[in-house]
């Protein structure tokens, strides 16, 4: 039997019935009634009992998964927690080793020089607090691209941060931060997912870029390539993007830096 | 009359009592449900049709579910389990259509 032609004729696709039927019809045999009516109810009462258990069962998945996700969410709020313990647990480090190293050189003229071109670098490294006038450009997504997976247009994403700090080194910056997180030479804007990571921690819209340098960096950073290209971002994808000039932007130092190449010498 | 009681009950049966499934058999839950579906429309239509048999009925429905589940089971087995269930699913799907659409012709004559 083929089920398009049974299909197309409009002929009964289960035979069963009509064979049963015409067997009757000639012997005229039929059963004791109370032997059917069990097995129609039993029959129909497995089959009422089937639908509603798929139905329990999906809706008893709907929470499991809810549940994981908040466990998961949970979980990732617990290793940041633990990651800022460790920063914090490092940063005193750090300012405990600072203040050793400062009293070590404050003897002698050869350690004083040292300690004046220590802070020049630790400066330019990014490993102290700064704060002083400077400039706020935030950034966000379009209003339509908020909570919607599929509507791409108008989102920010990394490059377009990577343009906009790279942008403000160029117009004189002398220090960046993102969301309250400092900016160094070597530190990594990338996407994970939808997300937005800097020196690896996700960051959460808007995004307030801070930059020192000076009053005249908003203007200077308005009329660079990068900031045009953020007004065309507005105009054509309707980002939010606004340069505030602020006259106090504070920003802490950035992780400690690894050492990549320098080698403790042992002394002889 | 008695289908329909039988029905309710094991709706309300499968509400009040919320039977766990195993693990194992709740791949092929959907399915077997799909092809109970095909069995109860075939059943309706035969009754319209005035030649409902029980036994006709309790037989296609125990082999429509069992079957099922076994195509889907062995696809499982053999790697193409979701390509199978969606076979099994457009078999039945069609002759649960035709059925409807039998049904409808005869209550509506449309």
């Amino acid at each position: 039997m083929s089920l398009l032609a049974d299909l197309m004729s409009g002929s009964g696709l289960d035979p069963g019935y009509e064979e049963t039927a015409a067997r009757r019809a000639a012997t005229g045999e039929r059963e004791s009634r109370p032997g059917r009516v069990t097995r129609l109810l039993a029959a129909t009462l497995l089959l009422g009992l089937l639908g509603a258990v798929a139905v329990v069962q999906v809706r008893r998945g709907a929470p499991v998964a809810e549940r994981q996700r908040d466990a998961l969410i949970g979980q990732i709020h617990q290793r940041t927690g633990e990651t800022d313990a460790l920063q914090r647990q490092a940063d005193g480090l750090r300012r405990q080793t600072e203040a050793l190293r400062r009293s070590a050189l404050a003897r002698g003229d050869a350690g004083q020089s040292a300690r004046q071109d220590l802070d020049r670098a630790a400066g330019v490294a990014a490993q102290v607090p700064v704060s002083g006038s400077g400039t706020v450009v935030t950034v966000d997504d379009a209003h339509a691209a908020h909570g919607s997976q599929d509507q791409q247009d108008g989102r920010i994403y990394d490059q377009d941060l990577q343009r906009l700090v790279n942008g403000l080194w160029a117009s004189g910056a002398t220090a960046i931060g993102i969301n309250g997180q400092r900016m160094t030479a070597t530190t990594a804007i990338r996407s994970a997912g939808d997300a937005i990571l800097v020196d690896y921690r996700p960051l959460s819209p808007p995004y307030a870029v801070s930059a020192l340098g000076g009053s005249g960096l908003g203007r200077s950073f308005a009329g660079s390539p990068a900031g045009r290209a953020f007004r065309t971002l507005e105009a054509t994808f309707g980002i939010r993007y606004d340069i505030r000039q602020e006259d106090s932007v504070r920003l802490p130092a950035a992780p400690a830096l690894p050492l990549r190449y320098a080698r403790t010498v042992t002394p002889k | 009359m008695i289908a329909l009681i039988g029905l309710v009950a094991g709706v309300v049966l499968g509400f009040v009592l919320h039977p766990g499934v195993p693990l194992w058999l709740q791949p092929y839950l959907p399915i077997a449900i799909v092809a109970a579906l095909d069995a109860m429309f075939g059943g309706l239509r035969a009754r319209l049709d005035g030649i409902f048999d029980d036994k006709v009925f309790v037989v296609s429905f125990l082999s429509n579910t069992i079957i099922a589940a076994l195509i889907v089971f062995f696809g499982d087995q053999l790697g193409v389990g979701s390509q199978l269930s969606t076979g099994v699913v457009v078999v039945l799907g069609i002759r649960i259509f035709s059925n409807v659409a039998a049904i409808r012709r005869k209550l509506f004559q449309a």
